[in-house]
């Protein structure tokens, strides 16, 4: 149960972040393609992020109670969101269907 | 923002990060390691490579290490006894020897058996207080530096934010592929912004840890009236720390097991972690016993003292309110806890830390290299070399220090020392070399990193036997962790080599001072 | 400039510890706090107070503005310590 509770704050964590990303058109340009038109609504991505962001620490404080979910969801976060910068340096197709689906 | 205020930032950033950079990088790097040293202790030291204590009883201390402690010890003052605990399976006896230096052997638990003197400082003991006193004992000025670099750390995070330009915009910028400067400074904010709360909360909490030390002032006049004895006075009301003069007359030993048996009572089941024996032998005699912080991150001071000879209750201590907020955040920094993905988080978060400093001391040599091309300033080698030492050397020496530690043999006199000079002098040639071989410094080392923590693994292995297939059937994660992050960061280091060789086929100069020019700020 | 490190890096510092000092002696006058928590208090803040005094004693345009606030800070919370240091004394019970 708890290796669930840590792998969806992950998975929520990175979802997040590569929504915020995505609100950026100079990731969604190297996520969609060149040709591909800038987000129209970057607030609403940016507010998508933030839930995920949210939950991901939620479920981290749900797992290991106040102090150490925290500190672990501070730091998982971060790994989230180094996660999302590497894919976005060297593999950014890899969120091609993520952006497909908010088009 | 007015223009002179981002200036200044930007010149204090600049000199802060220049003067103090390599003296963080130590820091960063040690304290890294230290996050696992316990694990590397059972891989430089295989005797201790023992079954996890079990979690149910507690160890019986009369049967196994006290008779230990008064062969070896004998009246030395204070015998102190660690439990085992899930990291480390051994119980460890520390004391002091004739002179003065405490002496550090482990006993089996399960039968009490002496294990072979170790022979190494290990992690804990080499890694642990090079993070926070550089082993340099003098006038505390290893307390002093490292207080100073970590003071230096916090003005470099906060001018660091307010100099960064586009910090929400780049959040997730990394373009490796562009010029090395612009690709360095991309990697230097990433690894900067992202564990931002990690560096900032690491460095405050690690400084609060030595409050005492780095402010004497205030425990000195709040006890001025207690004279000559205000650091006892303060100690004993905030650690509660607790003395009294040893009788000189002989007196028996209570049983410790009782004595342990009786904390745990008034902790309402608590566990002890430590114990220590003050003035064994004497008929004033006390026992300190502490009670674990393995399932908190306050690292609570409940300490119960015994009379030696009778075994009742003398004192009881816990931290007060604010002293426990104290504690919370010396927890923080320590990392004692059970926690085995915070654990490895912190130590990722530890190598993102060392990542940023190595990077920004990187993009100032490679920003001002064409400016000092141009104006003929000598002195560039130097302070390259002194980079490339400072942070690619220590990461050498470090490994020739477990390597050395598998070729030494175990019955060598004075081991341990010559483990630490063997990673001193690993470290001085990684200077020379830097400085003899210039710009190919950075590409040689890495493929010395990268054969160096290839060969640690492989004579472990040879040596121990113990090689990673065996600890990972055997479920002996501490020593397959070792080898498991040893190959990895052999991979990277051959990785970052190849790289290195790759980039090394274009111009550096030219890219250089384009980026410079347009890759500030 | 080594007059400017001079003064963010050591007054910046002599003053931050004029400060703990007063706050150490202070805490526990106000609030009735233990000493030992003022200590700590104090000393925990202090490194607060000297990160902002590091940075503003950089950012600060007029370096003799700098000097006279830090040397003014000094003189100031060294006095009031002393000066309430036999007030604190006087209240403190032993600890048990």
């Amino acid at each position: 149960m708890a290796e669930l509770l840590l792998g969806a704050a992950f998975a929520a964590g990175y979802l997040g972040f590569a929504l915020f990303a995505l609100s950026q058109p100079r990731h969604w340009q190297a996520v969609a393609g060149r040709a591909a038109v800038a987000p129209s609504r970057p607030l609403a991505l940016r507010m998508a992020g933030w839930s995920g962001l949210i939950c991901a620490f939620t479920l981290v404080v749900l797992r290991d109670g106040a102090a150490f979910g925290s500190i672990l969801g501070a730091l998982l976060l971060a790994a989230c969101a180094a996660a999302v910068a590497l894919t976005l340096s060297w593999r950014p197709k890899t969120l091609a269907p993520l952006a497909r689906a908010l088009r | 923002m007015r223009a002179g205020f981002r200036q200044s930032m930007t010149r204090l950033h600049t000199w802060a990060g220049v003067v103090i950079g390599a003296l963080l990088f130590l820091i960063f790097w040690m304290g890294s390691l230290s996050v696992f040293d316990r694990e590397v202790d059972r891989w430089m030291m295989p005797m201790t490579r023992l079954a996890p204590a079990s979690a149910s009883g507690l160890a019986s201390l009369d049967t196994t290490v006290r008779p230990v402690a008064e062969q070896l010890a004998g009246g030395a003052s204070p015998w102190t006894i660690l439990l085992p605990t899930a990291r480390v399976p051994t119980l460890e006896l520390r004391y002091p020897d004739g002179a003065g230096e405490i002496v550090r052997r482990h006993v089996d638990p399960a039968s009490g058996r002496l294990l072979a003197a170790a022979g190494s400082a290990g992690g804990n003991g080499f890694f642990f207080p090079f993070h926070y006193k550089l082993h340099l004992k003098a006038f505390d000025l290893g307390y002093w530096l490292v207080g100073l670099a970590g003071m230096t750390m916090l003005v470099l995070l906060v001018s660091g934010v307010i100099i960064h330009r586009r910090i929400f915009s780049d959040f997730f910028t990394f373009r490796p592929a562009r010029a090395m400067p612009r690709a360095t400074l991309d990697l230097h904010n990433l690894s900067g912004v992202l564990a931002l709360p990690f560096h900032f909360v690491i460095t405050l909490s690690g400084l609060i840890i030595l409050f005492a030390i780095y402010f004497p002032v205030a425990w000195q006049t709040a006890y001025a009236p207690a004279g000559p004895d205000a650091r006892q006075a303060f100690n004993r009301e905030a650690f509660g720390t607790w003395r009294r003069p040893p009788a000189g007359v002989p007196g028996p030993l209570a049983s410790l097991d009782a004595m342990l048996a009786a904390a745990q009572a008034q902790w309402q089941g608590g566990r002890p972690y430590m114990v220590r024996v003050w003035h064994p032998g004497d008929a004033a005699s006390w026992v300190e016993v502490r009670r674990s912080f393995a399932d908190d991150i306050t690292m609570n001071l409940d300490t119960v003292y015994f009379d030696g000879v009778t075994g009742a209750v003398l004192h009881r201590h816990q931290a007060r309110p604010v002293m426990r907020v104290q504690r919370f955040i010396a927890g923080l920094h320590f990392v004692q806890f059970e926690h085995w993905t915070l654990r490895w988080l912190y130590f990722l978060a530890g190598l993102a830390g060392c990542l940023m400093i190595g990077t920004g001391l990187l993009f100032w040599l490679e920003a001002r290299r064409a400016r000092h091309l141009r104006q003929g300033v000598a002195g560039v080698r130097l302070v390259e070399g002194l980079t490339v030492g400072g942070t690619a050397g220590l990461i050498v020496a470090t490994l020739a220090f477990l390597v050395a530690n598998r070729l030494l043999p175990l019955d060598l006199a004075a081991r341990p020392a010559i483990e630490m000079n063997v990673f001193f002098a690993a470290w001085g040639v990684t200077f020379v070399h830097a400085g003899w071989r210039a710009a190919h410094a950075w590409r040689e080392q890495a493929w010395a990193m990268a054969v160096l923590a290839t060969a640690a693994v492989a004579l472990n292995g040879l040596t121990t036997g113990d090689h990673l297939l065996r600890t990972l059937a055997a479920g002996n994660w501490a020593v397959a962790g070792v080898d498991g992050v040893l190959l990895l960061g052999a991979l990277v280091a051959g990785g970052v080599a190849r790289h290195l060789r790759r980039r090394g086929a274009e111009a550096p100069a030219v890219g250089g001072a384009r980026a410079a020019a347009g890759g500030r700020g | 400039m080594a007059s400017r490190l001079l003064a963010a890096v050591g007054a910046g510092y002599a003053c931050t510890a004029a400060a703990v000092a007063l706050a150490s002696v202070a805490l526990p006058l106000a609030f009735g706090m233990a000493r030992s928590e003022a200590v700590v208090l104090a000393a925990m803040a202090g490194f607060l107070l000297y990160l902002m005094v590091l940075v503003w004693g950089f950012a600060e345009p007029r370096l003799a503005r700098v000097w006279v606030v830090l040397v003014g800070g000094v003189v100031l919370c060294w006095g009031l310590a002393q000066w309430l240091a036999p007030l604190a004394a006087a209240r403190v019970v032993p600890a048990g």
